[in-house]
């Protein structure tokens, strides 16, 4: 019998595995296509990819030393699932397909459910955090979406990027002596003493991960960002002051209380090629916001917000702090060692917010057949951690909170939505004159 | 309005020489006042002029905040030499502690078998202090685990002197060895007390580690040196550890009663409340 290939598990595939005491590892994609997918196109597409990318279809072994991915065999079988379902049950098969986690060991990394209903397919994807994040995650879509269209005009050749999964990619924009600097930067940026939390029941028997969803409706969000354009304010700005907000309220903080919430950055800003450099991979970054007390309007915590965030936007290492520590601990310690050393260190936030941003639906269209809706967020994080993660498309903005929790929890953050929709509406309304 | 600030910027920017950093600082003070006029118009302010006014009254005496910027830039090289200086003390210090080595051992003052600790004992002093530094450093940011890592370090490299002190001095005296097992005894108090100052959790557990290992050592030096007699001296850490886990056991039963204890609360209505004495008691 053959021996099987190795790969490296690179610092972020590490550290990812690190954070499956945090969170469930999974990044989850759902588009709404207005018609049927080809799925035998699709199924020579899938395989293709997996061929060229192979730690999409290796299993990750633990190591005391040093842990390690296994190449693994597999079929189309193991990754895509086709199903035909009644229009009524189509959000439940959903919610149960996205909700579920890969085991590390399985031999493939990533899975696909067609839901064909009424005419039209329902694209769903899951993925190990290990494998990409959501900078990645997009671009991986788009490439699905290319390379289907390219197949199904006779072209079936699959481009993919295929480099180093390598963390220290994100050095390659900077020029020698930046370059020495960003690599001294040891600065522990996880260390925030921030207590609030989200408000979540205890742990209970009847917890299970769930996905919630609330959307803006296109209008809104249109008059939410044209505000936002007056001021000079991006939409991340924009949505934090909010978010900030309605936490206040929702939390019932006292008001002069300071809050921090990390946002999740995409250090491929840093990378030479961007999104198309190296391989498919992990490099997310955290920029902290931090408010000391709420403003009596969403203008006035919007204020707070910027004075906060300008301090991030204007350091050109935004996002490589820390690198260079765990770098250190993963290089000097063996694994198992690394592992407790960095969870002593490393203070995962109880409040996030992931903007994952736009979704082009122009280019994730099969072969000319267009998304009309779709989302993707981030991991099912565990009690008592939470995050919002944030998607556009075709003008409406997706919010997503995927936590594990129950009934009762999934009420929570229903009514938390109702607050942050508020919020915007009540935003809108104070900035009529610029919508 | 970006023009109107780069304009000011212009002007103002006049009183000093133009250097390059002054130039980052006038590109830096632009975007300063842009973001402040950011936020006037966020918070609900629409003139522009009076946006304008307050950017530039938000930069305070900006003439007395450039000329001094420009002071701070001419010192910069002064600082520079401080740094220069240091180093070269340092630099100075280590030769002459080597010259005093050499002088004392090659004229036969201090015998080439003692000097060497001249500068053994200069690293070991050198070792200590940067040792403290650093856990009094750490110590500030109110993280107590390195510092009394560093601190522990610093006690054994300071036992470590004592002991050579005392090789050179009095040759190799009866039980010198002694001296690593008080410095274990020592070190392990020391650490003990500063547990109990930074209130460590463990500080109860620590206890009760440190009188068995202390009372173990202790026993075993009075032991060998004749002082007490193996038996009954046993009992002094067999005592130790029943005492020990007595301070245990109070510590848990005191903790729990602390726990069960009803809770006052602070907003209940006073017994004395219905009548006057509420008023008048304190």
């Amino acid at each position: 019998m053959a021996k099987k290939q190795k790969l490296t598990a690179e610092l972020w595939d590490k550290m990812q595995y690190l954070f499956r005491n945090y969170y469930d590892r999974m990044v989850h994609a759902v588009l709404y296509y207005d018609g049927l997918i080809d799925v035998a196109i699709l199924k020579d597409v899938l395989v293709g990819t997996t061929e060229k990318v192979p730690v999409l279809h290796s299993s990750f072994h633990d190591s005391v030393i040093n842990p390690y991915w296994v190449v693994e065999d597999y079929s189309v079988n193991d990754i895509l699932t086709v199903k035909e379902v009644d229009k009524a049950l189509l959000e439940i098969e959903i919610e149960n397909f996205i909700t579920q986690c890969i085991p590390v060991t399985d031999n493939v990394q990533f899975r696909m459910a067609i839901f064909n209903s009424e005419g039209k397919s329902t694209l769903c994807m899951i993925v190990n955090h290990m494998c990409f994040d959501g900078g990645d995650f997009k671009y991986f879509l788009k490439r699905l979406a290319a390379n289907y269209t390219a197949a199904a005009n006779g072209a079936p050749i699959i481009d993919i990027k295929t480099g180093t999964r390598s963390y220290d990619q994100v050095y390659t924009k900077l020029d020698d002596e930046d370059k020495e600097i960003a690599r001294n930067l040891y600065k522990n940026i996880s260390q925030v003493k921030d207590a609030h939390y989200f408000p979540l029941t205890p742990d209970s028997d009847q917890d299970k991960s769930m996905i919630n969803r609330c959307k803006i409706d296109a209008e809104t969000f249109s008059k939410f960002r044209k505000i936002g354009k007056h001021y000079g304010v991006t939409v991340n700005d924009l949505m934090l002051a909010v978010y900030m907000h309605s936490l206040y309220e929702y939390g019932e903080y006292p008001a002069t209380d300071t809050v921090t919430i990390p946002c999740m950055v995409d250090l491929r800003r840093h990378i030479e090629g961007g999104e198309t450099a190296g391989g498919l991979t992990n490099h997310t970054g955290f920029m902290q916001c931090s408010v000391e007390g709420v403003g009596k309007n969403i203008n006035e915590t919007l204020v707070k917000v910027l004075q906060s965030v300008r301090k991030s936007k204007h350091d050109k290492f935004m996002g490589l702090y820390s690198l260079p520590l765990l770098k250190l601990a993963y290089t000097i310690l063996p694994y198992y060692i690394s592992e407790i050393a960095i969870k002593i260190g490393y203070l995962n936030p109880l409040i996030g917010m992931s903007n994952i941003g736009l979704l082009d639906p122009e280019a994730l269209s099969l072969n000319g057949l267009k998304p009309y809706d779709g989302f993707m967020t981030g991991a099912v994080k565990y009690k008592p951690y939470m995050q919002l993660a944030l998607t556009s498309m075709n003008g409406e903005l997706t919010m997503t909170i995927a936590i594990r929790g129950n009934h009762e929890d999934r009420l929570g953050v229903q009514k938390f939505f109702e607050i942050i929709k508020k919020n915007i509406n009540q935003f809108i309304e104070d900035n009529a004159q610029y919508a | 309005m970006t023009e109107r600030f780069k304009k000011y910027l212009e002007e103002a920017f006049h009183v000093i020489p133009p250097t390059k950093a002054a130039m980052d600082y006038r590109k830096a003070t632009l975007v300063t006042l842009e973001e402040y006029a950011q936020d006037c118009r966020i918070k609900g302010v629409t003139d522009e002029d009076a946006i304008y006014n307050l950017a530039i009254e938000s930069l305070g005496d900006f003439k007395a905040t450039l000329i001094a910027f420009n002071d701070d830039l001419t010192n910069k090289p002064k600082r520079d030499l401080k740094k220069t200086l240091v180093k070269s003390g340092i630099a100075c210090a280590v030769l002459a502690i080597i010259a005093v080595y050499l002088a004392l051992s090659a004229t036969g003052v201090v015998s080439w078998g003692a000097s060497w600790l001249i500068l053994v004992g200069a690293i070991l002093l050198t070792g200590i202090a940067v040792l403290e530094t650093i856990a009094v450093k750490i110590a500030k940011r109110r993280t107590f685990i390195v510092p009394r890592l560093a601190n522990a370090c610093a006690l054994i490299l300071a036992f470590v002197l004592a002991y050579l002190l005392a090789l050179i001095a009095f040759g190799n005296p009866r039980y010198s060895y002694f001296t690593f097992l008080i410095m274990v005894v020592s070190v392990l108090g020391i650490d003990l007390i500063l547990a109990y100052l930074t209130k460590s959790k463990l500080a109860i557990i620590e206890t009760v580690l440190y009188l068995i290992i202390a009372a173990a050592l202790i026993y075993v030096m009075c032991g060998i040196s004749g002082a007490l007699a193996w038996h009954p001296g046993w009992l002094l850490p067999a005592c130790a550890a029943i005492g020990g886990i007595g301070i245990a056991v109070f510590a848990l039963v005191r903790k729990s009663q602390k726990k069960n204890a009803p809770r006052v609360k602070k907003n209940e209505i006073a017994p004395t409340a219905q009548d006057d004495s509420y008023y008048t008691e304190w």
